[in-house]
């Protein structure tokens, strides 16, 4: 599903880490660990495809949906209009909760709301492949279970997950960048 | 609904929604052109002037909430082509920002003939949306900067220039009962010049910048 060999990136000239590689099969969840700036966040980056100077190989088989540190969301519009835009209904399938404020306007809501928002995007159809960065960021104690509960069923589901966290997940594997 | 068709209904009520995005050029023509009206007559200089500057108003806030969201990394990794998206986002642009001016300068020409009015109307709606399509890109190379908006004026209005020139000499022409054609094929030749490239470049310095 994903298989990443001797990856570096860089900043300018500056290598952030040292090249890393690993693999994620269907099922598999990989955890990102590591100081703040090590390049958790640009080696995400790079991995689902985007502009990074890097080195090495990325092979990705499988589509995937990016949760980044930006939350995609325009300020000036609803809840859901902004979910319109990435094709997400959330009748019969709302698990963070969001319908009770979706006709808000983005800059009306908290920045656990607008996290929980942007996780809504996690229930886009075909994605087998999560890439999350710091999915828990701003997420009370409700938000992280329901989160911890879908990331789950995921691998269950034979989906997997990639996901750059400060915290353990208590399952899975992990991978330290220096 | 397809993903252009979404990229479109999400411009679309981001600038209709938000009316400082619509209503600021809009009343900044209208202001500019009132100014010069009370010392002498609205002529095709001060509403070519006005409508250019109007254009300088509006472009700054065409690409950089999508930038500063993080849509263009989403965009970017959707099968759509960005160049696409980028014309999407242009044309929208154009209606919701230079439609207005354009449909309301016969309106304040009311002095004028009729064949100045038509001319004068024709000449900006073409030479706007060149003017858009230049400013597209100006915007897009000044989209990572905090205080972007005095260098996108001083990068972009000498670019419109030659816009300014085709657009002037047509109505002036139009006003001494001479043909226009040939203005107004060139400045068609400018849309689609700009329309060959500019959605590229600025999808490549959208990229550049993201990196």
């Amino acid at each position: 599903m994903l298989e990443v060999r001797e990856l570096a990136c860089y900043m300018g000239e500056r290598r952030l880490f040292s090249p890393v590689s690993f693999s994620i099969a269907g099922g598999g969840i990989m955890q990102l660990r590591g100081e703040n700036g090590v390049g958790k966040s640009t080696l995400l980056r790079c991995v689902v495809g985007l502009p990074v100077k890097h080195s090495g190989t990325v092979v990705c088989s499988s589509s995937l949906v990016f949760i980044a540190h930006q939350n995609l969301l325009h300020p000036d519009l609803t809840v859901q209009q902004n979910l319109d835009f990435f094709g997400i209904e959330l009748v019969g399938c709302d698990p963070f909760s969001v319908s009770s404020f979706s006709r808000l306007r983005v800059r009306e809501l908290s920045a656990g709301q607008r996290q929980r928002v942007s996780l809504t995007r996690l229930l886009q159809e075909g994605r087998s492949l999560w890439v999350l960065d710091e999915p828990f960021a701003n997420l009370d104690p409700d938000g992280k279970q329901i989160l911890l509960t879908l990331i789950q069923q995921h691998t269950q589901q034979q989906g997997s997950v990639l996901l750059a966290n400060h915290e353990s997940l208590g399952f899975g594997e992990q991978l330290c960048l220096a | 609904m397809s993903s252009l068709a979404r990229v479109w209904k999400r411009d679309w009520q981001v600038q209709t929604q938000n009316f400082t995005y619509t209503l600021t050029p809009f009343i900044f023509y209208l202001t500019v052109v009132s100014i010069f009206a009370v010392s002498d007559k609205i002529n095709a200089g001060v509403v070519w002037a006005a409508a250019l500057l109007a254009v300088v108003v509006s472009m700054q806030s065409m690409f950089r909430d999508d930038y500063n969201s993080g849509v263009f990394s989403y965009l970017l990794l959707e099968p759509l082509p960005l160049p696409i998206v980028i014309l999407s986002k242009v044309i929208c642009h154009w209606v919701t920002t230079q439609l207005p001016v354009i449909i309301v300068t016969p309106f304040i020409m009311a002095d004028a003939s009729i064949v100045e009015i038509s001319t004068i109307t024709l000449s900006l709606c073409i030479g706007s949306i060149a003017l858009s399509l230049l400013g597209a890109v100006v915007a897009a190379l000044t989209i990572a900067l905090p205080q972007g908006g005095l260098l996108l004026s001083i990068l972009s209005i000498p670019l419109y220039m030659p816009m300014l020139m085709l657009g002037l000499s047509s109505s002036y022409a139009a006003a001494n009962s001479l043909p226009i054609a040939s203005y107004i094929c060139l400045m068609l030749a400018c849309v689609l010049l700009a329309l060959s490239f500019a959605p590229l470049l600025v999808s490549l310095v959208i990229k550049v910048n993201m990196q």
